[in-house]
């Protein structure tokens, strides 16, 4: 198992490297520059400033220059706030982001499960529809369409919860938040997990169990919840991006000092260091991640699991 | 008599259906008696599988059963689930049909034993694990303290099975009840499988639910027949294969291959004509496959040999049995025959010149002197194409100079010759059952008058019945259009109605070929001669008396073949020089050619 | 057995139209792709004419303003379908893109196989784990956001899935007995592929097609939603929840309406689809 984690990590390293190569030049043929945005910036100025970034260089030197420093650990200056660099922006935002995405994966993994469950083992009866109706909606509903309305709702109309802001993540305020991020991911896990429960109950080998005289609860236990969760697991390196993508709304909507918002406005500014900077944090995130999925899943199912 | 350990009284088993409901039990009664083996056999959907379900309340559920079922006095048919699970596992146990789907893929075999009997019994860890263990050595499992820690999938389908019988045994129920046991395995796994189930009749009360016959002659001692639901005849074995008087167990029973020395049913052999010249010459093919094996932090290829060395021939009007168990490379063959897999060495002489030195286009114009049926009915045809267009394919491709008129002309004479009827040309495959499918397979490779055909396993997937209509129907065809036919099976007493000469095959070599008559009256090899023992026959005194040759262990993998001869892992006389030298063929008195140095 | 034979595609469309909520969906996104070609082009109000008397108004019956106005006073009922017809035909243009790119190039991966096929569908599995919306992003910061460029950028981040759906499915085919036995009869590539592949392929991708329209809209929405996408006087149903999020606490119908449009559509799609899945791959097709 950890020869197998090691292999994947080797090769997590070249597809990394594509994927800075990729953003890096993408973001650097485009026309126009950073300092575009500037009112009444003079011509000289402008090379000045274009100096001073090493914008001025070879695309390829800049290439080169850029991977060195990142090597070192340095993700350069900002270009848009441009007495800070990139690194202190990410680690200020990181931890919003962080908290908010935790938060909201686990509720909708756990939450998510729950429900499927619940469904799958009440089939047909009216929780099983109520369930699966909610499901229905919040699989189809995006985002930045359920928060304003929770916002609405919860925060204008019941006045119980704080329509934004962050206030260090004090825990009223991050409810809406995490609720309006965990919605999809809860309810695409609640549909995931009722069918793979239902196929996991017709199986041969769970009339095996119920023949060897096993009561019901064991049978579940033992024999259908772990098929049942497999499904799940594959289904956590969408989820992940998926949220990931979710979080740049939904700071966004709710003022959320996150990298998330930070991207948006690099964007934005064409702050390029900042959104090569955070691409890189979100590449790395969603790699390791994956890794992780994949290890739980060879756990999980020894058919897969290489020797 | 004494007290019935389970009776069952005008049970009924009803499914709610999209399409209705379906009756599927319709008033079944049996009784069991402590040391009873009994058979319960029946086609598919004749409900005998159903019945059993029901008998331990595992109705699918849709499914609603009525009447009684008692075990030992005790009403159990609809019973709660508490009441079922003191019954369930540890006086009545279950083995189903296919062990790897049965078994719980993610959990090792050791904690499926010792489940059952932390359920049934206050045994600690170290009790249950060393009972477990017993149980394994019982049933014969090689190292059973290895297999005790490792899963489902890294067993072969005939420990699968075994680890299976374990289950039921762990608590020395008073009753087994075994759905088909052994359809899911080989021919000589199935032999090992059915011959330890006889020695378990001393200990225990036995039901097999079977469509085979062959199975219940060996073993059981009352036979019930069940067709749509009902018990149409019941007796005991004796009676029921000596003088049966229910037409349907009649039909079972003439669908069952007859013992030795009668000579087969349908009159003589197909290729009664001296054999004509020769058509096709295969000389040494061998057909490997690179396959990546996972070392560490490395990746290694090695070569699957799923041939590895055959000659052979087969001259004009013949028919040339190949037979094997799954995996000895018969259907790699057949394809590499036909060009459709690469070959790795040797040459294929079709009409004198070598296919596997031909390009892809020339190949391809040769294609229309060899037709070719495969095993899965439905999947052969393409189910977007109307049956006739199926048919008309290779017209379109090979004489596109015909007109639509001549080609409809063409394609009803085709579906006449293998029994359709005109109005079927305008269906779809899905509209047809397994056997139809087959005739429209068989119509269109022969619809362009092949010199060999090919088929691959063509009657495995059908129903008895069926399955004897589709010989009579390819043997009727050779007759009328003088094919040569290749005929790949694992089933022996198919192969045995259909073929002049018969190639037997194991682990990518020919270890015997003999004509038909020679290989099955006096088979040389001891390979053949244990393929030819585990064939069920319907005389109930041969099939009693016919001494059996049951091999030990599995086949190797293909990966990794034994040195010196490949069949000496398993055989019954092999000595030191099997493993240091491989046998040449050598021709015997009789005129069969064999593999072995002791034969 | 004397009726002509009903191939698979005459079922499909039997069972197709027995399914009520995709035929009910069928109609409303008729009505609805009706309303977005009619209305811009013949609604008393145009979207971009502002309404001095009517700034922020609730929906009312004076002057046709049925749904109301937003801050500027213009009219949300030729804005919401103004929206529409931008937010359907986005949906639809990236889908054709990402079905040209993704049937392409899932086909010559499956039908190629082997290592140059491994090797492409590395390629997608490493493009797969990115969250394909920040491609958008930095695609449509880099080369401008225009109409065209939009959808070409959503249709090249989105055909991945297609991608992977095609190739499974010709890779599965290409193993059936059915194409063996083409091949062994000697039929030419050419004919294989258009008999017996492509007809075989086709079902699983229609379906998915009607699914990855909703999606499109969804990211359309999203980047407008981010100000990212169409740009003042044109709008779409993103930004129009975009603003009307804005003005929550005064204007909840500003935020509603489109809302309401844009998961309706979603839901039609989706439900069209599972129609589709159903009539095309039922599980228990009767023999």
């Amino acid at each position: 198992m950890l020869n197998y984690a090691l292999r994947r990590l080797l090769v997590a390293v070249p597809t990394l490297f594509v994927i800075i190569t990729l953003a890096f030049f993408l973001i650097r043929i485009a026309p126009g520059g950073p300092f575009d945005l500037i009112p009444d910036l003079d011509p000289a100025a402008a090379e000045n400033l274009r100096k001073a970034y090493d914008l001025d260089k070879p695309l390829l030197e800049q290439y080169g220059n850029y991977l060195w420093r990142l090597a070192n650990g340095d993700l350069g200056p900002s270009l848009a706030y441009r007495d800070r660099n990139v690194a202190e922006l990410i680690a200020e935002g990181f931890p919003v982001s962080a908290q908010l995405g935790l938060t909201a994966m686990v509720l909708g993994l756990f939450g998510g499960m729950l429900c499927g469950i619940v469904a799958a083992l009440r089939k047909n009866s009216a929780v099983d529809f109520t369930v699966m109706a909610i499901a229905m909606a919040g699989v189809g509903i995006p985002t930045f369409v359920t928060a304003p309305l929770l916002t609405l709702f919860f925060g204008l109309y019941l006045g119980w919860l704080p329509l934004s802001g962050w206030n260090n993540g004090q825990f009223a305020h991050i409810i809406l938040p995490v609720v309006a991020l965990a919605l999809p991911t809860l309810a695409g896990i609640t549909r995931i997990t009722r069918g793979s429960m239902l196929e996991s109950l017709g199986a041969d080998y769970v009339r095996t169990a119920r023949a060897k005289g096993l009561p019901e609860w064991k049978v579940i236990s033992r024999h259908v919840l772990r098929p049942a969760c497999m499904p799940v697991v594959s289904y956590l390196g969408p989820a992940i991006a998926g949220a990931m993508t979710g979080s740049v709304v939904i700071e966004t909507i709710f003022g959320l000092p996150g990298i998330g918002r930070a991207f948006v406005e690099g964007a934005l500014n064409r702050d390029y260091s900042l959104i090569l900077g955070i691409v890189i944090v979100y590449a790395t995130l969603i790699i390791l991640l994956n890794l992780l999925a994949d290890i739980i899943y060879g756990y999980l199912d020894p058919r897969v699991r290489p020797r | 008599m004494s007290t019935p350990l389970l009776a069952c009284e005008d049970l009924h088993v009803r499914f709610e259906t999209h399409a209705g409901e379906v009756h599927a039990v319709k008033g079944v009664d049996f009784e069991v008696h402590p040391g009873d083996c009994i058979g319960i056999v029946g086609e598919s959907g004749s409900g005998k599988t159903q019945t059993a379900m029901a008998l331990m309340g595992l109705l699918a559920d849709n499914a609603a059963a009525s009447g009684s079922v008692r075990f030992r006095e005790e009403e159990i048919l609809n019973a709660p689930a508490g009441q079922l699970n003191r019954i369930r596992g540890r006086r009545v146990s279950m083995i189903f049909q296919d062990p790897m789907a049965s078994l719980t893929p993610f959990m090792r075999i050791g904690a499926q034993l010792c489940e059952v009997l932390h359920q049934h019994s206050d045994m600690n860890r170290d009790e249950a694990k060393a009972r477990a263990l017993e149980v394994l050595e019982i049933v014969q499992i090689p190292e059973p303290r290895r297999r005790f820690g490792m899963y489902p999938h890294e067993l072969s389908g005939g420990q699968r099975q075994r680890v299976m019988i374990a289950q039921a045994l762990l608590c020395e129920p008073d009753l087994l009840i075994a759905d088909e046991p052994t359809t899911a395995l080989d021919l000589t796994i199935q032999a090992q499988i059915l011959d330890f189930l006889r020695s378990l009749k001393k200990r225990t009360t036995i039901v097999i639910i079977t469509h085979d016959l062959g199975v219940v002659a060996g073993l059981c001692d009352t036979v019930l027949v069940m067709q749509e639901g009902r018990v149409v005849e019941r007796g005991a074995t004796e009676t029921i294969f000596n003088a049966s008087e229910h037409p349907y167990t009649r039909a079972l029973l003439a669908a069952l291959p007859r013992p030795k020395r009668v000579q087969p049913p349908e009159g003589p052999s197909i290729g009664t004509t001296a054999p004509g010249k020769s058509l096709l010459r295969v000389d040494d093919l061998r057909v490997h496959f690179p396959t990546r094996v996972q070392d560490r932090l490395r990746s290694r290829t090695v070569p699957l040999k799923a041939v590895d060395g055959v000659s052979f021939s087969v001259a004009e009007g013949e028919t040339v049995g190949i037979v094997g168990e799954s995996g000895c490379g018969k259907s790699t063959l057949a394809r590499a025959i036909l060009q459709l897999i690469g070959s790795t060495g040797g040459r294929i002489v079709w009409q004198g010149e070598d296919l596997s030195g031909l390009s892809r286009k020339a190949m391809n114009e040769r294609r229309r002197d060899l037709g070719v049926v495969f095993q899965d009915p439905l999947s052969s045809l393409n189910p977007r194409m109307t049956i006739g267009n199926i048919i008309a394919e290779p017209l379109r491709r090979f004489h596109p100079e015909l007109d639509r008129e001549d080609r409809d002309a063409a394609v009803l004479n085709a579906l006449r010759d293998v029994g359709l009827d005109r109005e079927h040309r305008d269906r779809y495959p899905h509209e047809f059952s397994g056997g139809q499918c087959q005739r429209v397979s068989i119509a269109r490779a022969m619809i362009l008058k092949p010199r060999l055909l090919i088929c691959d396993e063509p009657v495995s997937s059908l129903d008895a019945s069926t399955r004897k209509q589709t010989i009579g129907l390819l043997k009727d065809l050779q007759k009328k259009h003088g094919v040569s036919i290749i005929f790949i099976s694992h089933d022996l007493s198919v192969v045995r109605i259909v073929c002049d000469r018969v190639l037997v095959m194991y682990l990518g070599h020919f270890v015997e070929i003999a004509d038909r008559d020679i290989l099955f009256d006096s088979p040389a090899h001891p390979y053949t001669q244990a393929l030819i023992s585990a064939i069920p026959v319907s005389d109930l005194k041969a099939q009693r008396q016919q001494e059996r040759i049951i091999l030990t262990g599995e086949p190797p993998s293909p990966t990794a073949p034994p040195s010196g001869c490949v069949f000496r892992t398993r055989c019954p006389v092999a000595t030191d020089i099997c493993s240091e030298r491989e046998p040449e063929f050598r021709t015997l008195e009789n005129g069969a050619r064999v593999a072995c140095h002791h034969a | 057995m004397t009726a002509p034979g009903r191939s698979l595609w005459q079922d499909a469309m039997a069972r197709f139209r027995r399914h009520r909520a995709a035929m009910a969906s069928v109609w409303i996104m008729g009505a609805i792709t009706a309303l977005a070609i009619v209305v811009p082009e013949f609604w008393p109000n145009s979207l971009d004419e502002v309404n001095w008397d009517y700034l922020e108004s609730p929906p009312t019956a004076d002057n046709y303003l049925w749904f109301g106005t937003d801050v500027n006073g213009r009219d949300m009922f030729s804005r919401t379908f103004y929206g529409a017809r931008i937010s359907l035909t986005i949906g639809v243009l990236t889908t054709l893109v990402a079905l040209v790119i993704g049937v392409a190039y899932g086909a010559i991966a499956g039908y190629r196989g082997g290592t140059p096929g491994d090797l492409m569908m590395r390629v997608v599995d490493v493009l797969y784990s990115l969250p394909a919306l920040f491609f958008v992003i930095i695609l449509v910061t880099v080369f401008g956001n225009s109409f065209l460029l939009i959808f070409l950028c959503i249709g090249a981040v989105e055909w991945l899935t297609l991608a992977r759906i095609v190739r499974g499915q010709t890779l599965s085919i290409k193993e059936k007995e059915y194409v063996e036995s083409a091949m062994a009869a000697g039929l030419l590539t050419p004919t294989i592929l258009l008999k017996y592949i492509i007809p075989n392929v086709i079902g699983p991708v229609i379906v998915y097609v009607t699914l990855l329209i909703p999606i499109n809209i969804i990211v359309e929405s999203y980047l407008s939603f981010l100000g990212l996408g169409v740009q003042e006087p044109y709008t779409s149903w993103g930004r129009l929840i975009s603003q009307g999020a804005d003005e929550i606490g005064t204007a909840p119908w500003l935020l509603i309406i489109p809302a309401a449009f844009l998961v309706i559509t979603l839901f039609c799609f989706n439900f069209i689809g599972d129609g589709l899945r159903d009539a095309l791959d039922p599980k228990d097709r009767t023999r």
